[in-house]
């Protein structure tokens, strides 16, 4: 099935198009709730979340721009208002506790890879990884963060600024990155290497 | 060696790389809770299909129950499972799949049912007509693999092969060279199906598979020796952990070719490459076992609700209450509650509990005694005719006066099997606000129970009037904490109502007892 054809099923509210659009996107998104979601099962409920107002608001997509990218921006928004809902930003992590949780490796090196890292992510503060998560990967300003997050923009730079510092800590700790010598860390060969 | 010179400022580019490279698949009620939800006029038709499979589930029993030794003899039974005098193999290289070997052909309808035994026998098939049955190992012509990527089915139809041919089974009766079905028995379940994608997947539904080849001379397989016979993979559904596994399916993909390119060799050669076979051998290694369904909602639970007991009073036999509270002084007394039980997460929101409990209940009478037994009567009501009639006892204890006053416990000892539900009102993942109620099928192990008199002028200690079974109900409300570390606490106000009376039918006054109680609970995941 095309996505013109999908995309056309979606608005005729066809269910057999909104399962294929689901099942191709689901996986993805399901990925970045992943890692705004305290564990799996908030995660599915920000999908599920998120794929209702998909679903509702399929007619207000105008082929301006990637469907994915258009999704994706609904479920990260979904994401942080559930979050804002349950007041999530106060949440804190210790370091040391954070270096002991073990994460399950994968058996397939990029799997691996990309589990560590999201799931180094969630060791931290859940204020500072939405924050990092959404300039770092969503790639929003802090301008828009700190609208999204009703908080200053400076607020969010500094928040920024302290989730990386902690994610490096932590990337150190798992022997991910290696211990910087002068100014910057470097990526362990091996750890973060692309295909 | 480029990555070991990577900076920060790369590392944040490849932070962004890998996160959007991570990929999970969602349970498929979420997609269902989606469906319900863009379509609430079609709910998802969870209710027909549960009912379905329970049929399918009875009929299969009574198929098999029904039908041993009647078509299927012991001589004509299709080995399997057994690793000696194999003709080929078919293994499933699937952690949660047995490999299988079989040393004879059978063909079979697809929609029959049949079963195996403990020895890996088929020991029963509903089909009417004695079983077409071809010895493989007689002729050896035969070959029974399943190695096409394209495949779809329908009723009894295998449609499978490039050309797309349907394979009727269920006409079937012998086999031609080179033609082959295969009964594949497999310890979890399965069924074929389309991704919408297209792409073939093999998921666990049934407990036989049947599996085919179509004639054909690109196919030819023959003479192969038992560890160099193609094997089917089975492309899993899902990662164990729900991690989508990009490379697997690389793998997937890179075998598939292989394979394909593989049946265009000469007889002689392996079908499966040295690095096919250590693929397929960490593949089974690595993925574990799926998790437990029920992990992380399964709790152990404990409570302790000690309350006030109060007995309502009434007398059978007249128009109202009249006079009996007003001729008696009795008062409320403590009551406790222990228990343990078993809570699963039924629903986000909704937790079905079941458990063991303890009761104990009391109220005091206040009365007098008196030096010397005196003769009096209670009423009791005849089961046979219902008419009442005076039973005769004797009592020192006065509900009027006496030398001096004593306190007369009224006490129970029970034990309940308290099954309910709890209902999450407010809060968040740490902090809730329940509402929760049960029934408690209960048995009075003992107690003491003091009977007022028919005159109401006397009390008559009566144990053998106490209705042994009875059944309680509770609600309450309560707040709940859960710990980071699995363990939640739970304090609340409950009311405990018991609604049959204490005491059998064949005495007038009828009693229930009402409990006022605050609970504490502690309750841990069960991992």
């Amino acid at each position: 099935m095309t996505e013109e054809i999908m995309l056309n099923g979606c608005l005729e509210n066809n269910a057999a198009a909104q399962e294929t659009l689901y099942m191709r996107l689901s996986p993805k998104m399901l990925g970045v709730c992943y890692r705004f979601a305290k564990n799996r099962e908030d995660a599915e409920d920000m999908l599920q979340e998120g794929f209702i107002k998909v679903f509702a608001q399929i007619h207000q997509y105008r082929n301006e721009g990637a469907l994915e990218g258009w999704i994706r921006r609904i479920v990260v928004h979904t994401c942080i208002n559930i979050l804002k809902k349950n007041k999530k930003f106060s949440d804190s992590v210790d370091i040391t506790y954070a270096s002991g949780i073990g994460i399950r490796e994968e058996t397939i090196p990029s799997i691996m890879q990309a589990k560590q890292v999201v799931e180094c992510i969630r060791l931290l503060p859940v204020g500072y990884r939405t924050v990092l998560n959404l300039y770092a990967v969503e790639g929003y300003s802090h301008k828009e963060i700190g609208n999204m997050l009703d908080i200053e923009e400076s607020t969010s730079r500094s928040q920024y600024t302290r989730a990386k510092a902690m994610l490096e800590d932590i990337l150190i700790k798992k022997n991910i990155l290696l211990k910087p010598r002068t100014k910057t860390a470097v990526i362990l060969p091996g750890a973060l290497a692309s295909n | 060696m480029m990555d070991r010179n990577l900076d920060i400022e790369n590392f944040e580019r490849l932070l962004k790389d890998r996160s959007d490279e991570f990929k999970m698949y969602p349970e498929k009620r979420v997609w269902h809770s989606i469906y319900n939800n863009i379509h609430p006029g079609r709910k998802w038709p969870s209710v027909a299909m549960s009912i379905t499979l329970i049929a399918i589930l009875l009929l299969t029993g009574y198929l098999n129950t029904n039908n041993k030794n009647t078509n299927l003899q012991a001589s004509s039974s299709i080995q399997i499972g057994r690793t000696a005098s194999t003709n080929f193999v078919t293994a499933f290289y699937n952690p949660f799949l047995e490999i299988t070997h079989f040393n004879k052909i059978q063909s079979v309808p697809f929609a029959e049912n049949f079963t195996l035994n403990n020895s890996d026998n088929l020991i029963s098939y509903n089909k009417k007509e004695p079983l077409p049955l071809t010895d493989a190992a007689g002729t050896g012509s035969h070959n029974g693999l399943w190695y096409s990527d394209k495949f779809s089915m329908d009723n009894h139809n295998i449609i499978a092969g490039d050309k797309g041919e349907k394979y009727n089974l269920a006409e079937k009766t012998s086999l031609a060279t080179n033609e082959s079905v295969a009964i594949v028995p497999i310890k979890k379940d399965l069924t074929f199906t389309t991704e919408s994608n297209h792409q073939p997947r093999l998921y666990i539904n049934q407990n036989v598979v049947i599996a085919s080849t179509i004639p054909d001379s690109k196919n030819k397989i023959n003479n192969h020796p038992v560890e160099n016979s193609i094997n089917e993979k089975v492309i899993p559904t899902e990662d164990p952990n729900g991690v989508e596994n990009d490379a697997n399916n690389h793998h997937d993909k890179k075998i598939s070719a292989t394979k394909t390119a593989s049946l265009e060799r000469t007889e002689n050669k392996p079908v499966l490459s040295d690095e096919e076979k250590e693929w397929i051998e960490n593949y089974a290694l690595y993925n574990r076992p799926a998790p437990k369904k029920w992990a992380g909602k399964l709790g152990r639970q404990v409570y302790f609700t000690p309350s006030v007991v109060y007995r309502q009073l009434k007398n059978i036999l007249s128009s109202g209450q009249d006079n009996i509270n007003q001729v008696v002084i009795q008062h409320p007394s403590f009551g406790v509650e222990v228990g343990s039980g078993i809570i699963y997460s039924l629903l986000k929101r909704v937790n079905i509990k079941a458990g063991l409990q303890l009761n104990f209940t009391r109220y005091n009478t206040a009365a007098f005694t008196n030096s010397h037994p005196v003769a009096t009567t209670i009423t009791l009501v005849s089961p046979a005719s219902g008419q009442p009639f005076p039973a005769y006892r004797s009592t020192s204890l006065s509900n009027t006066d006496g030398i001096s006053t004593v306190k007369l416990h009224n006490e129970t000892f029970q034990i309940s099997l308290p099954l309910g539900a709890d209902l999450k009102i407010a809060g968040n993942e740490n902090l809730q606000w329940n509402i929760g109620a049960t029934i408690q099928p209960t048995y009075v192990m003992g107690g003491k129970s003091y009977l007022l008199s028919s005159d109401k002028r006397n009390y008559i200690k009566e144990t053998s009037l106490l209705n042994r079974w009875n059944l309680n109900a509770s609600f309450e409300t309560f707040l709940s904490y859960k710990t980071d570390n699995g363990v939640t606490f739970q304090f609340g106000p409950q009311f405990r109502t018991q609604l049959f009376t204490t005491n059998t039918k064949q005495y007038i006054i009828q009693e229930k007892l009402n409990n006022y109680g605050f609970k504490f609970g502690i309750t841990k995941l069960i991992k």
